[in-house]
């Protein structure tokens, strides 16, 4: 997978970003994107992302056709992106890491929180849950 | 008997004519094919709305 570069402010240089199986896309409401994995080689940080103009937060994958998207259709809705990694048969032969890419948002609806989550799996299945604990 | 889908009222001789008939209502729909920036109108128009002096 190509390099990204990423410049890290507490030490003032450049560093390598790997390029994740699935990534992000911040589409905003002027039509403006801002993408973890720029087309000009930089690597974004999810803080970087305008949660205020944020329309659409798309997941997509240069191994994989489909896109996974969450519509914020409502200005309250706020950006949830995390990843979850896991580590099979740690310290053998047969070591296995994975990761599940976890995204939703949330929002306050009265004096509740409502949450969702999607997680991709890494058999790039979608499940959606309110609770990605339980996975 | 009548039809299973209850939105015809045709009425079978046979088992046979039964499971071959295809209601008209059940023909499948063509998706409404939606591009990006109608989505992305969509969803700014909703936001707009909702926003506090939208």
């Amino acid at each position: 997978m190509a390099n990204y570069k990423f410049f890290r402010q507490e030490t003032q240089n450049w560093i390598d970003a790997p390029e994740e199986v699935w990534c992000w896309e911040a589409h905003y409401e002027n039509g403006q994107i801002l993408k973890q994995f720029g087309d000009d080689g930089i690597f974004h940080q999810f803080s970087e992302i305008d949660q205020n103009q944020l329309a659409i937060f798309k997941m997509t994958s240069n191994n994989y056709p489909q896109t996974y998207s969450v519509l914020f259709s409502d200005p309250n809705m706020k950006l949830i992106h995390f990843y979850r990694n896991s580590i099979f048969n740690a310290g053998t032969d047969s070591e296995e890491r994975t990761r599940f890419y976890c995204f939703g948002y949330e929002k306050k609806v009265g004096s509740k929180i409502q949450k969702l989550i999607m997680v991709i799996t890494p058999t790039n299945e979608l499940i959606v849950t309110e609770d990605p604990n339980i996975l | 008997m009548n039809h299973a889908c209850g939105q015809c009222g045709k009425i079978f001789a046979t088992e046979d004519s039964y499971t071959k008939h295809q209601c008209p209502q059940h023909k499948p729909q063509e998706a409404p094919k939606l591009s990006e920036g109608d989505i992305l109108a969509a969803v700014t128009a909703a936001r707009q709305n909702k926003k506090p002096n939208g």
